[in-house]
């Protein structure tokens, strides 16, 4: 559903705000990091500061206050050469979440399009792309 | 053209239908007694090819009364029945064994007149394929060799490839065409090409495994690069695009039936024009999005193009949360777009139930029409889990 025209709230607030990333960014996390094939990336690091990184850029790109402040994405990931297949897995994972929790419409575009966005960006690892 | 009594054949065909699959068995065993050569030209399991047969009658016999609406897809049909090297000499020993497993099972009620109004109707259909055969000759071969030159099985269970074919397909964006490999001798199956013409003639597909399937699951584990595929000539209609229509487009995705929709979008990419296009892309688990990689560059290219990603589906039958058409209708007001759904039987069954709840009529959906591939037949897919799973594995195995 749309924002109503001639409300000033956000996409953020459109979704529940604060407390609704967080909610999505836990059920995120508990996805990808019960996935086999994606768990060995957060091995050894902190996943609650990259929890928090995650809810700031979220927030960014709904139009929350705030803003991102972490590391560029390709600089953060350019270490773990992720391959396009394991990045393609993560967004499946995040979408989920995101109709498991009912968000629909712009914020939902607004987001995945975000996540999609990112990929040239995050995708350093071999074993990628058809061309 | 003889007087057929559309009635009296359509009453005599629902009689014969009841039977289910006694009816093929006994065609294709009629045939095969008394034609023993013809045996060589059919795949060894003949299960989806009886389930062709029925398919394609049923559509015939229900537009008796109106054939030129079956004219297209008959002459589809004759073109690509050339790949089996079915020539003329062939059609009158399929109408005698046709009419033999009618008078078997109508029995009583076989009738002189019956007799004439099936042999009518069946002149008519071997003509147009006969014809229609003839004509593809002159400009295009039965099959086309295609050299494999990528494969990559980029999801659990799920290939892309593409091919060189050895002269250029003319396939047109939305359409397909059967695939068969070397592996599994006889055994096409439809799918239909991910993108839009290309200057160097390649073709890329993407095919799902299908548990128990005959042919799929040796296109996505047992073929690579250097192997060559056939191809036959184009079929299906359902999901091109109308050139003149300046009306904005939503397309839904479940699966690998994103390959003929993607198809669209490239061609769009080629022309000028004023549309918006959404295309949602339905995955059922996270690892089965396949293709955002190409996905996102068309996005990048394309500022008419909005790219969404769902993946999850509900439980049970009916549309639920995460099932790709279930989000687009909740997405926006898409009434004055037209709306292309494409993926296996249920998932166009489920989709057209979520477009039907905002008020879209299923029949203003484009759908892919292989009327006579059986199990997919027509634009009112059956009712999910009425169909027996089996068959549908073996006859449909594209877009799963």
């Amino acid at each position: 559903m749309s924002a109503e025209p001639g409300n000033a709230s956000t996409l953020y607030d459109s979704i529940g705000g604060a407390d609704a990333l967080r909610v999505a960014v836990d059920r995120f996390y508990l996805k990808v990091l019960g996935d086999p094939q994606l768990a060995p990336y957060f091995e050894g690091k902190d996943v609650s500061a990259i929890k928090r990184h995650q809810v700031l850029l979220l927030t960014t790109i709904l139009g929350g206050p705030g803003a991102y402040e972490g590391r560029d994405l390709g600089e953060a990931h350019a270490a773990l050469a992720i391959s396009g297949a394991d990045y393609d897995r993560t967004v499946g994972h995040l979408v989920a979440v995101l109709s498991e929790l009912g968000v629909q419409g712009e914020a939902y575009q607004a987001l995945t399009s975000a996540v999609l966005g990112t990929r040239g960006a995050i995708v350093t690892g071999e074993a990628d792309e058809e061309d | 053209m003889p007087v057929v009594d559309a009635h009296r054949l359509q009453r005599s065909f629902s009689t014969v239908a009841a039977f289910g699959d006694e009816f093929p068995l006994f065609f294709y065993s009629h045939l095969f007694l008394s034609h023993p050569e013809a045996r060589a030209m059919f795949p060894a399991a003949m299960s989806a090819q009886r389930d062709r047969l029925v398919g394609a009658l049923l559509e015939v016999v229900g537009n008796v009364h109106q054939l030129e609406a079956v004219v297209p897809m008959l002459q589809q049909l004759g073109r690509d029945h050339r790949k089996y090297g079915v020539t003329p000499d062939h059609y009158p020993m399929v109408g005698a064994s046709l009419l033999a497993a009618l008078e078997h099972f109508l029995a009583d009620e076989w009738t002189d007149e019956l007799a004439v109004d099936w042999s009518a109707a069946f002149g008519i259909v071997a003509d147009v394929m006969v014809r229609a055969a003839e004509d593809a000759g002159r400009v295009s071969p039965p099959w086309y060799d295609a050299e494999i030159v990528d494969h990559e099985v980029r999801a659990p269970g799920v290939a892309v490839f593409t091919v060189a074919p050895d002269r250029p397909v003319d396939v047109r964006p939305g359409e397909s065409v059967s695939l068969q490999s070397p592996q599994v001798p006889r055994v096409w199956r439809y799918y239909s090409p991910a993108n839009a013409p290309r200057a160097d003639g390649t073709l890329e597909f993407h095919v799902r495994a299908v548990d128990g399937g005959w042919l799929s699951p040796a296109l996505v584990y047992g073929t690579g690069k250097g192997d060559v595929v056939r191809i036959g000539a184009p079929v299906g209609g359902g999901l091109t695009l109308d050139p003149t229509s300046g009306r904005d487009l939503l397309l839904i995705a479940g699966g690998t039936g994103l390959a003929p929709l993607r198809a669209l979008v490239e061609q769009l990419g080629q022309v000028h024009h004023q549309r918006v296009a959404y295309l949602f892309v339905g995955a059922r688990r996270a690892a089965e999005l396949y293709d955002l990689a190409a996905l996102e560059r068309l996005r990048e290219q394309h500022r008419w193009l909005s790219v969404v990603p769902v993946v999850g589906r509900g439980p049970g039958p009916g549309p639920g949360p995460g099932d790709v058409a279930e989000v687009a209708v909740a997405h926006r007001d898409w009434t004055d777009h037209e709306i292309y759904v494409c993926g296996n039987d249920d998932m166009v069954a489920r989709s057209l139930t979520a477009l039907g709840t905002v008020g879209i009529d299923p029949a203003t959906v484009r759908v892919e029409t292989y009327t006579y591939a059986g199990p997919r037949a027509g634009r009112a897919p059956a009712e999910p889990g009425t169909s027996d799973p089996a068959r549908a594995a073996e006859g449909s195995e594209a877009h799963a």
